[in-house]
């Protein structure tokens, strides 16, 4: 899928150092993430933001002091207070628990759909750019006939044929969205494949997918995490987007989405019922896009310098 | 010639590839078709086997695919709640997502343009690290808050601008210019994010280039530095966000739904949802594969500029 998210900044594939470090055999990346996450503060702040809302989610049903869907008409578009942290929605439904429990929905619909992304992502990447030829050319017209597909008209189009539901949410955004990541991987692929380590672990007798499982796509799990961490941003507005037209998660169960939709019709009264959830999704996507972008930069050092 | 030539003939498998997986889709749905693209009024077997007739239902599955396609084109295909031919319902929707897309994509260009080239001409200066910081942010921001906060504001609290209400192109209560108020808001929710995203592009793309031999080149015969910009750096800087455009226009689609829903504009994106809620099914397999033909063409159109800025390309 093409999304506003791809495009922050794109590959400029692997760097001149980086290719160095691989012909060495260094086992690059991980040894430096703590180091570099000192010395990068849009890592440090996206991840800390990410654990810390991660944390709440999870925890959620310890926090909070009502359930989520716990109806109390006296709260009806209540201003803050002890009882309800962030004041009640149309409902008298505590907003502070809503959002939380929200979190853990939107989450796992963004984390979930992102697994499924990278799965066929790296599959038909690696697939593509190892083999060449017609297996490659077969490939990628998929792949673009994916990125050409109007993605949220395509899932507008199975939510009004098999109805709402979040498994198919997740399945239906996890298979529009690979092509991007699909693209990245094959470039690296198409890169890694010349090195002599492959031609010589062909020598010894290892076959395709030894080569492919073993040698190539270790290499590039920092590069897929980068990616990764963007499209779980992506997909959270994805699922909001939806969930706010109604063809997202139903409610009553609460996505930071359709909260907004709930709060949209007293905004006048009562703006942070859009406001509330409509922060939370800004800060959760920008964490996480921080830390996809600082850690893409990470790995291809001629953009930092031109930062 | 020959270049276009290819190039036209190679969205053909694209856009069957489109219809194909749109009408699987709709054929893959759970039990009776007939439930799904009919009327739940019309309950007797009868009309059910009329509806089966009528569709094709009983016919070898490429038919099904071949006919509902020219059903599309020749109209036959229809919305089962106004009846009205799908191909109608797009046609008098499609305008003012037009409009708002165009003019939304449109406005970003003439935002990004300065503020671009500003940041390239001073690299870590402070329109460079706007350009910088407002990319990253305007990327999280959903479009839904952002224009729910305008309505909030300029709409409830201050009352400049109507929030929804818009009357239908082609109907009574279309009144040319007095339209243009509606527009103003959703045009600038959709410009926001490609604003920023075209302005970072542009600055990335102008500020290797000016640092080219040939920029020197041009400086050092005296000339001005607006001829240097606007003759040689600008064109070459061009490439990047040209390409980039086939992104957007995607992106500005989808995100039109959003945006047309919210401020009740009659588009496209709002017949797609809304017969998507009423499963209003031909509608919506319109719209889908509607949309994915306008895609597909400009993806084209946007190729053949790119040949033509940078004439390399067509020799390949």
């Amino acid at each position: 899928m093409s999304t506003v998210q791809d495009l922050s900044v794109p590959f400029s594939g692997r760097s001149r150092r980086g290719a160095k470090a691989v012909e060495a055999g260094e086992a690059r990346g991980w040894s430096r993430v703590p180091r570099e996450l000192a010395a990068n503060p849009r890592m440090t702040v996206g991840a800390t933001i990410i654990l810390v809302v991660s944390a709440l989610a999870v925890f959620a049903p310890w926090i909070v002091q009502h359930p989520p869907d716990a109806q109390n008409p006296v709260y009806r578009l209540a201003p803050p207070s002890w009882s309800f942290p962030l004041g009640g929605d149309s409902f008298g439904r505590d907003t502070f628990s809503r959002l939380l429990y929200a979190g853990r929905v939107s989450l796992s619909v963004a984390v979930l759909s992102m697994a499924i992304t990278v799965v066929i992502g790296v599959l038909v990447g690696a697939l593509a750019g190892f083999y060449g030829g017609w297996i490659d050319r077969i490939l990628m017209r998929l792949t673009d006939l994916v990125l050409v597909f109007p993605t949220f008209f395509l899932l507008i189009l199975t939510v009004a044929t098999f109805g709402r539901s979040i498994a198919l949410l997740i399945f239906m955004i996890g298979i529009t969205s690979w092509p991007t990541n699909a693209r990245v991987v094959r470039a690296q692929i198409l890169q890694l494949r010349q090195h002599d380590y492959v031609t010589a672990a062909r020598v010894t007798g290892a076959n395709d997918w030894w080569v492919i499982v073993r040698h190539l796509l270790p290499q590039l799990i920092p590069i897929v995490i980068a990616s990764a961490t963007i499209r779980v941003a992506n997909n959270i507005l994805v699922e909001s987007g939806l969930s706010y037209l109604g063809l997202g998660v139903q409610p009553p169960t609460a996505t930071w989405g359709n909260m907004v939709t709930d709060g949209a019709g007293f905004i006048r009264q009562a703006w942070w019922l859009v406001g509330i959830p409509g922060l939370a999704i800004f800060v959760v996507v920008l964490a996480f896009n921080l830390f996809g972008e600082g850690l893409r930069d990470f790995l291809d050092p001629r953009r930092r310098t031109t930062r | 010639m020959r270049y276009w030539l290819n190039r036209l003939l190679e969205t053909i498998p694209l856009l069957i590839g489109v219809s194909v997986l749109t009408f699987l889709i709709f054929r893959a749905a759970p039990g009776d078709p007939v439930a799904l693209v009919m009327d739940p009024t019309m309950v007797s077997e009868a009309d059910r086997e009329a509806v089966r007739e009528d569709l094709g239902l009983n016919k070898p599955l490429p038919v099904q695919y071949v006919s509902m396609m020219t059903g599309m084109v020749s109209g036959d295909l229809r919305s089962f709640k106004s009846k009205q031919p799908t191909m109608e319902i797009v046609a008098e929707a499609l305008p003012i997502t037009l409009i708002v897309g165009g003019a939304g994509l449109l406005l970003g260009l003439l935002v990004a343009f300065p503020l671009g080239t500003l940041a390239a001409r001073k690299p870590g200066g402070w329109v460079d690290r706007f350009v910088s910081v407002s990319m990253t942010t305007s990327l999280a921001i959903p479009p839904f808050v952002l224009g729910l906060v305008l309505i909030l504001f300029f709409t409830e609290r201050w009352g400049m601008l109507p929030g929804s209400g818009i009357a239908p192109i082609g109907t009574v209560g279309f009144a040319g210019l007095d339209s243009v108020p509606y527009l103003v808001m959703p045009i600038a929710v959709v410009a926001f994010s490609p604003a920023t995203i075209l302005a970072r592009y542009l600055r990335d793309a102008l500020g290797s280039v000016l640092r080219d031999d040939y920029v020197r080149t041009a400086r050092a015969k005296g000339l001005s530095e607006p001829v240097v910009l606007s003759r040689h750096a600008i064109r070459n800087a061009m490439l990047p966000v040209v390409s980039l455009l086939t992104t957007l226009i995607p992106v500005t689609l989808g995100g039109s739904v959003i945006v047309e829903t919210l401020f009740g504009l009659p588009g496209l994106g709002t017949v797609t949802t809304r017969a998507a809620l009423s499963r209003d099914y031909p509608v919506v397999m319109t719209t889908v594969l509607f949309v994915a033909v306008l895609t597909v063409m400009t993806n084209l159109i946007i190729d053949l500029i790119y040949g033509w800025i940078d004439p390399r390309i067509r020799v390949q």
